[in-house]
């Protein structure tokens, strides 16, 4: 029998998952970037990604387990006969952060500005496969004619094509909901934005979040490179670093990698150049350019989706290349602000001259990098993507948008009706053009005493589950 | 010689015993509709056929021993004495070794019977059993030379009646205080298939468990058979972890109240096999125990219970104070401490009766609590689950030393061995029957379900299943 001081009872308190998550409490987190872009339909990299898993909601979500889950809607999307068209119904009782109750009329809202013109999304693929799409996508329709508002809560899309992934698209976070006539930046997540600082955005528990509040009072996102998200780490400035690499005496969790990297030879300005090009950018060593030019941890791609979306075939082996005939001259576009991809490139350069191709390095904007590509105006480029979708469907819809525009990402669509994913990612990568180089993802690292850390098959975090355990008890402290 | 104190607390008791007797005699007296406590109808009972036995009045030695409930014997030997004695009988108390002895001691003594009665609480059916031996000691012509032969054959008088509260409290007064009592045990009960979030627990006749998940409520036997379910409305805008609170007891016999966060409370009724709404309100039900029912309200969004306290189920519940905590304790039979809560960092605070803090905070403990008087000495013990449990959990019972208050530091009784999961919830009412608390505690499983387990001190448990 032993006696025991009531207050210090029991145990050091470490880790409380005998007692349910606390509310409360300010946590910081350090991305790789601080979030440019809070509007969902625009984001594209992963500290964008990671503000929109806080600020939005989408009407489905993919589980931890991968399993696809309702969020906003009551119940899983219905598929008519013939799938192609289905039924969605909300959630009773939804609202925005600004109090407005979301509607049927906001998600079909949502869903046209994802290809409308002004809108500039990279994530019209999600809504592609609606009917109407090319009519909002090409400025003749302002509204999806597929999305029929059946009443406040409910609606119905009607497909092109037979999609039965179509539910699968609607998960990926650029298809949350925003309210008509904006913001964007007002949406239906467990946090809504209170302030927007230099480099920082600090967001607020939303107490209306259909799941529950979450349970820190407020977040703090801030962009820091390695050297000052180390620093805060050890100072205990920042409760969670996600960032390529993991911080130093935190036991982090690796984040499936679902940024893409690859090359894209334009073999309508090449000609039978590109097939040369090609041919010599497949023999290089994927593991040694994985290592140069991806951060955190990053493995060969053997094809044209991340392992993580599309299980393939291992990487390659390195061949022996024949030099290209004729020294042929390429431009080499990588777009500005990724340290990563400016390395690839330049290593990509000596590389290709080795084997007789002089390659100038252009470093341009992101947009303009993408205008290129889509417009067919480019030689060579090298393209990072980080996909917002779960599932091998959705995702060959939004590489072939992303590498290959509107017209790709239909056919692609056309494709899965009739054939596997793996075939058609085989298909499309020799169609653009698109040599797989490396796959990349990020570090989760917590601070000790951080509780609830959980990790999205689209590799963000779900900030709101985070809690931060009680501290060891102290003598004569009142509870 | 110094006088020992379990001596001393034996008198204490047998004095306590002898008032709550008398109280139990003249209760009849003063209001004929009472039902006589069962020591006086076990006397009555036995009187009557010691009567017919032995066919006219004698003098008779009575020995009366009550094992496992010591201060049974002083008032049923009282009892008994006193129903033959109206009989016309003549009662000598005999406190004689057992065996062929005792009869000789008994005949010496001038009685022509012994009546040897042993009495005891039945484990699990609250009955007050008695057997006992009629043995004549009139000496035998043929048989008188040999002592160890008896002088006639003896007969056995054997029955119960139920065991009324007076008579559980007595067999629960003195037989186990200033000890540290019986050896308590941790046992598996049943499993579930879906998360416990809180559990109910009462002993209406038939001891049941209510269960609350996020999808049903379902009365279940000790023996985990379900007798009523009630399927739960999914439709809950509730927090991001479902929480629910419970209470069986004073609402009234086959009733269940439950609370979940974010929608309130909701009286369940067993009619006719199934659990029905029987109504609702908007407070959340804490507690249903002996001094009635304890409200409280979640806090608006959280799986958290406001400091609201209330005996009725206030609409617009205020709170006392901006404490929160995540789990609620109600003992069966309040003590000192009635009540206690544990905040979300793992520290209990003790209520008394009047719902104010007893004693200091206790800290490091987990979600699983409950407070039973464990031991039947008045005060409530502290059942609590491990703050730190993980895949696995860890029961611990905290008991106060005999004659301190809250206000000193426990003891740790009992720490249990790993058990799988993580206990969420627990509950305590006399579940075995044996007059005594008892715990049950449900854990989550990492696989999911749960599982339930009772701490007890029923002997019947003392075998590992």
């Amino acid at each position: 029998m032993r006696r025991l001081a009531p207050l210090a009872l029991l145990l050091p308190l470490a880790a409380l998952a005998g007692l349910p998550p606390r509310y409360g409490g300010d946590l910081g987190v350090a991305l790789p970037a601080a979030p440019a872009n809070l509007d969902p339909a625009r984001l594209s990299d992963p500290s964008e990604l990671e503000a929109a898993r806080a600020l939005h909601s989408t009407l489905v979500e993919t589980g931890p387990d991968g399993a696809l889950r309702p969020a906003l809607l009551a119940a899983l999307p219905e598929a008519e006969p013939g799938g192609r068209a289905f039924r969605l119904r909300l959630r009773p009782g939804l609202r925005f952060h600004d109090g407005r109750p979301l509607t049927a009329a906001d998600v079909a809202a949502s869903l046209s500005r994802l290809l409308a013109p002004g809108t500039r999304s990279p994530h019209g693929w999600i809504a592609l496969p609606v009917a109407g799409a090319d009519d909002v996508r090409e400025g003749r329709a302002s509204s999806l004619s597929g999305v029929q508002v059946v009443g406040e809560l409910e609606l119905r899309v009607a497909l092109d094509l037979p999609f039965p992934e179509f539910p699968r698209a609607l998960a990926a976070l650029p298809a949350a909901v925003v309210p008509r006539g904006g913001p964007v930046t007002t949406g239906a997540g467990p946090f809504r934005l209170a302030s927007r600082g230099e480099g920082t955005l600090r967001l607020a528990a939303f107490d209306g979040y259909w799941r529950g509040r979450a349970y820190p009072d407020a977040l703090s996102l801030s962009g820091m490179d390695a050297r000052r998200a180390a620093r805060a780490f050890a100072r205990g400035e920042v409760d969670l670093v996600v960032r390529p690499e993991s911080a130093s005496g935190a036991a982090a969790r690796e984040l499936p990698s679902t940024t893409a990297t690859y090359a894209v030879v334009n073999a309508k300005r090449l000609g039978r150049l590109a097939a040369d090009l090609r041919h010599a950018l497949l023999a290089l060593d994927r593991s040694e350019l994985a290592r140069l030019g991806g951060r955190g941890h990053a493995t060969p791609l053997a094809g044209l989706l991340p392992p993580s979306l599309l299980s393939g075939s291992p990487a390659p082996a390195p061949r022996a290349l024949a030099r290209v005939a004729g020294n042929p001259k390429v431009e080499l576009l990588v777009a500005a602000g990724s340290d990563g991809n400016r390395a690839l490139a330049d290593r990509l350069q000596v590389k290709l001259f080795d084997h007789g191709v002089r390659a100038a390095v252009a470093v341009v904007a992101p947009e303009a990098l993408a205008s290129r590509i889509a417009s067919g105006s480019f030689d060579l480029a090298v393209v990072s993507l980080t996909f917002t979708s779960v599932g091998a469907q959705p995702a060959l819809l939004e590489a072939a948008w992303a590498l290959g525009g509107p017209q790709a990402s239909r056919r692609a669509l056309s494709r899965l009706s009739q054939a596997e994913p793996a075939a058609v990612a085989g298909e499309l990568a020799e169609e653009l053009g698109v040599v797989p180089l490396f796959a990349a993802g990020l570090h989760a690292s917590p601070r000790p005493g951080l509780l609830g850390l959980e990790v999205l098959p689209d590799a963000t975090v779900e900030l709101g589950d985070l809690s931060v355990a009680p501290r060891p008890a102290r003598e004569g402290r009142a509870p | 010689m110094p006088e020992d104190a379990s001596e001393s607390a034996g008198r204490e008791h047998r004095a306590l015993a002898a008032l709550l007797l008398l109280f139990a005699l003249a209760a009849p007296a003063l209001a004929g509709e009472i039902e006589p406590a069962a020591v006086v109808r076990v006397a009555s009972e036995l009187a009557e056929r010691v009567a017919r036995e032995a066919g006219a009045p004698e003098p008779v030695a009575l020995q009366v021993a009550a094992p496992g409930a010591d201060a049974l014997a002083g008032p049923l030997a009282a009892a008994i004495s006193e129903a033959l004695s109206r009989r016309g009988f003549a009662v000598a108390l005999f406190a004689a070794s057992s065996g062929p002895g005792a009869e000789e001691a008994a005949r010496i003594l001038g009685a022509d019977r012994l009546l040897r009665v042993v009495a005891g609480l039945v484990p699990g059916r609250r009955e007050l059993v008695v057997s006992a031996e009629s043995v004549p000691t009139r000496p035998s012509f043929f048989l008188q030379r040999v002592p160890e032969y008896r002088a006639g054959a003896a007969r056995l008088l054997d029955f119960s009646v139920p065991a009324d509260e007076t008579t559980l409290l007595l067999a629960r007064a003195g037989s186990r205080a200033g000890s540290t009592g019986p050896a308590l045990f941790v046992r598996p009960l049943f499993q579930v298939e879906e998360r416990v979030l809180a559990v109910g627990a009462g002993a209406d006749g038939i001891a049941s468990l209510a269960l609350v998940s996020e999808r049903s409520v379902s009365v279940v036997s000790l023996g985990g058979v379900v007798r009523a379910r009630y399927a739960l409305d999914p439709d809950v805008r509730g927090p991001r972890r479902p929480a629910a609170t419970a209470a069986v007891g004073s609402l009234g016999a086959g009733r269940v109240a439950i609370g979940r966060a974010g929608a309130g409370g909701l009286l369940l009724a067993m009619e006719a096999g199934a659990l029905l709404p029987a109504g609702s309100f908007p407070a959340v039900p804490l507690a249903a125990g002996e001094r009635g029912a304890l409200f409280g309200a979640y806090v608006p969004g959280k799986a958290v219970l406001a400091d609201a306290l209330s005996l009725s189920p206030d609409p617009a519940p205020r709170p006392r104070s901006e404490r929160e905590f995540v789990s609620f304790a109600a003992a069966p039979r309040p003590g000192r401490v009635a009540f206690a809560w544990v905040s979300g960092d793992g520290v209990a605070t003790l209520l008394g009766p009047d719902l104010e803090p007893v004693g200091p905070p206790l800290e490091g403990v987990g979600a699983g609590l409950a407070l039973a008087d464990l031991y039947g000495d008045g005060e409530p013990e502290v059942v609590a689950s491990a703050p730190d449990a993980g895949a696995t959990d860890r029961v611990r019972v905290l008991r106060w030393p005999a004659g301190a208050g809250p206000e000193a530091p426990p003891v740790v009784v009992l720490e249990s061995a790993a058990l799988p999961g993580s206990i969420q919830c627990g509950a305590s009412a006399d579940l075995t029957g044996d007059g005594l608390d008892d715990v049950v505690v449900a854990a989550a499983l990492p696989e999911g379900g749960s599982q339930l387990w009772l701490v007890t001190s029923d002997l019947r448990f003392a075998e590992a299943r």
